[in-house]
């Protein structure tokens, strides 16, 4: 049906961003029912999602104005071409601020990196701006054809590095900091930059619907994240240690050590990070409450426990923060899940020095 | 091997590999995730394979179909049984993982296995018996497509098993009071539209991008009744 009033160009473009603006819509719905820690991260992801649906919804009124079922003047298709530009500008630095965010999760680490992209990104504006009347970037010619100048795409690859360095940065970021350990970068990476390709070299509008695929990826990285991840210490919560309870009992996984750190709940941030500087690679630490830190290990000797322990122990102990210690070894007939319940009895009931 | 793309041929090219961009996407994270021990949701993971199959095989029919290379008709008739085969399976898994995932109700599943899982079974016999007999759909000589005398039953029960699905969600959300919870068209529409944008404007398969959405959004919707206080003690 469709087929006989439109192109075939345009009845594809349409089909791609419908499908972009579904997915954006139920990602926006999702996570505007997701209660964070971080409100403002919440708050610059919406932004994110907000501007790529409207992108995908000028996408379809730019589809539609050029099969002509949308009557436009020359100003007109000017004002929407546009249109569609700032929205991609501002996509650009809404990315930028989500990625700056999500990394450091400092107002002021944001405020000094926008402070360097601002008059780019004003230049940039003020080029669209001018075009309006000038068309020395893109123009339409008297059968309202769309044309691009050489500089236009000039614009294109820097706003291509605006995208990629923040990518390079977290890539960085995540071999440093255990936070962002549930951000992968390359699922979004590749399924955004596949689409946006293909909206370069076909007629094919369908960038949207990469940027779709893109955030909703990120999206169920920030939900892995804040289902299992600890949004202070960067530790594991006490939801991994109830889908760990499981697996022990299941003899999935093979519990043979355990130590707990008992430390003051305040300042918990740089505590974690003093401690998480002592724990080799394979043991994993769970905030087991506001002030106790359970690691779990694989190591069946003592001697490893309480080097790390006291390794730990030291390191708190210069800085200047009270630590209590237990650790713990599985006796050989027990089951793992009787030596995790017996351990977080004892361990709860008196923190003590177990050597 | 002359394809003789059309542009339906692009779209579909375009929307299916959307999907299997998103399904490939989420099962990269869940290598990632198991390597952490932290894949708990395998029904879900089970789903995201028979998904990226689905859209395979979507993907594989629109290519092959109304062509004339050899071996075309084959390629469209094997892609079809396909699709509907694994279609017929994600529906059952999907009010299976709605059951064991949403209302925890194992039991049920035993208890109503006649309504809730026979008519999936019984579909996916005559799908395996379709390529031989054309009940279901069949494709001619010149390699078009057609439905045959049992596709409507067959189009009914499939939408009998989504319609389980979400009566699931929606019990769910009346019998506990779980306002974290999002609304229920969340999971319907997708699928909903999937099925039948295609069958009234005609064209472009959406079936595979459609359960693709509406699983991931079970998935996610799920997720948001764990403690998204990121598990600080109380």
């Amino acid at each position: 049906m469709m087929s006989s009033i439109m192109s075939d160009v345009g009845y594809v473009t349409i089909y791609a961003n419908g499908v972009a603006i579904m997915l954006l819509l139920g990602i926006l719905v999702l996570s505007s029912k997701l209660r964070l820690n971080d409100e403002n991260e919440k708050r610059i992801f919406s932004s994110l999602l907000v501007i790529a649906l409207g992108m995908a919804v000028f996408y379809i009124i730019i589809s539609l104005r050029d099969e002509g079922i949308i009557p436009c003047s020359h100003m007109g298709a000017m004002l929407i071409e546009s249109a569609e530009e700032f929205l991609l500008i501002a996509l650009m630095v809404q990315w930028v601020i989500y990625m700056d965010y999500r990394m450091y999760h400092s107002p002021g680490h944001l405020k000094r990196n926008l402070n360097r992209i601002i008059v780019p990104v004003a230049l940039i504006c003020l080029c669209f701006i001018i075009n309006i009347f000038t068309g020395f970037m893109f123009y339409f010619d008297e059968n309202l054809v769309y044309t691009e100048t050489a500089l236009y795409y000039v614009v294109d690859i820097i706003r291509l590095l605006f995208f990629i360095i923040p990518i390079v940065m977290l890539a960085r970021r995540k071999k440093v900091d255990e936070n962002i350990r549930f951000f992968t970068i390359r699922p979004f990476f590749v399924s955004i930059l596949f689409y946006v390709g293909i909206y370069y070299i076909t007629p094919y509008s369908v960038a949207a619907l990469g940027i779709s695929i893109g955030f909703a990826l990120i999206y169920v990285d920030v939900v892995n994240a804040y289902r299992y991840q600890d949004t202070q210490t960067g530790f594991f919560n006490r939801n991994y240690l109830l889908y760990l309870k499981d697996l022990i009992r299941d003899d999935e996984y093979e519990l043979n050590s355990a130590m707990l750190f008992t430390v003051p709940g305040d300042d918990i941030e740089n505590t974690s990070k003093l401690i998480h500087a002592q724990l080799p690679d394979d043991c994993e630490p769970i905030r087991y409450a506001g002030d106790k830190i359970l690691t779990l290990a694989h190591v069946k000797d003592r001697s490893p426990l309480h080097m790390v322990s006291e390794d730990v122990e030291m390191s708190l102990t210069e800085a200047g923060i009270p630590v209590a210690v237990a650790y713990d070894l599985r006796k050989k007939k027990e089951t793992g899940s009787d030596f995790l319940e017996r351990f977080l009895k004892k361990a709860d009931g008196d923190n003590y020095v177990n050597r | 091997m002359d394809l003789q793309l059309t542009t339906r041929n692009i779209a579909t090219l375009l929307i299916d590999g959307s999907t299997i961009f998103m399904l490939g996407g989420l099962l990269l994270e869940t290598r990632i995730m198991k390597k952490r021990n932290l894949d708990d949701d395998r029904l879900f993971y089970i789903l995201l394979r028979f998904n990226l199959i689905l859209a395979l095989a979507d993907m594989v029919t629109y290519l092959a179909d109304e062509k004339d290379f050899p071996g075309a008709r084959y390629l469209n008739m094997g892609g079809i049984t396909v699709f509907y085969m694994v279609l017929n399976i994600m529906l059952m898994l999907w009010l299976q993982y709605c059951l064991v995932r949403f209302r925890r109700v194992k039991r049920e599943i035993r208890s109503r296995f006649f309504g809730y899982f026979v008519p999936g079974i019984i579909i996916e016999i005559l799908v395996v018996i379709n390529i031989f007999t054309g009940i279901l759909f069949s494709v001619d000589e010149n390699n078009v497509y057609h439905h045959g005398v049992l596709f409507i039953p067959m189009f009914v029960t499939m939408g009998y098993l989504a319609l389980l699905c979400f009566i699931q969600i929606g019990r769910y959300k009346t019998h506990v009071d779980r306002e974290k919870l999002i609304p229920i068209w969340i999971f319907v529409l997708p699928i909903v539209a999937g099925l039948f944008v295609p069958f009234v404007l005609g064209g472009i398969s959406l079936t595979s991008p459609g359960c693709a959405m509406s699983i991931m959004f079970t998935h996610l919707g799920s997720a948001a009744e764990i403690n998204v206080k990121g598990g600080e003690m109380s």
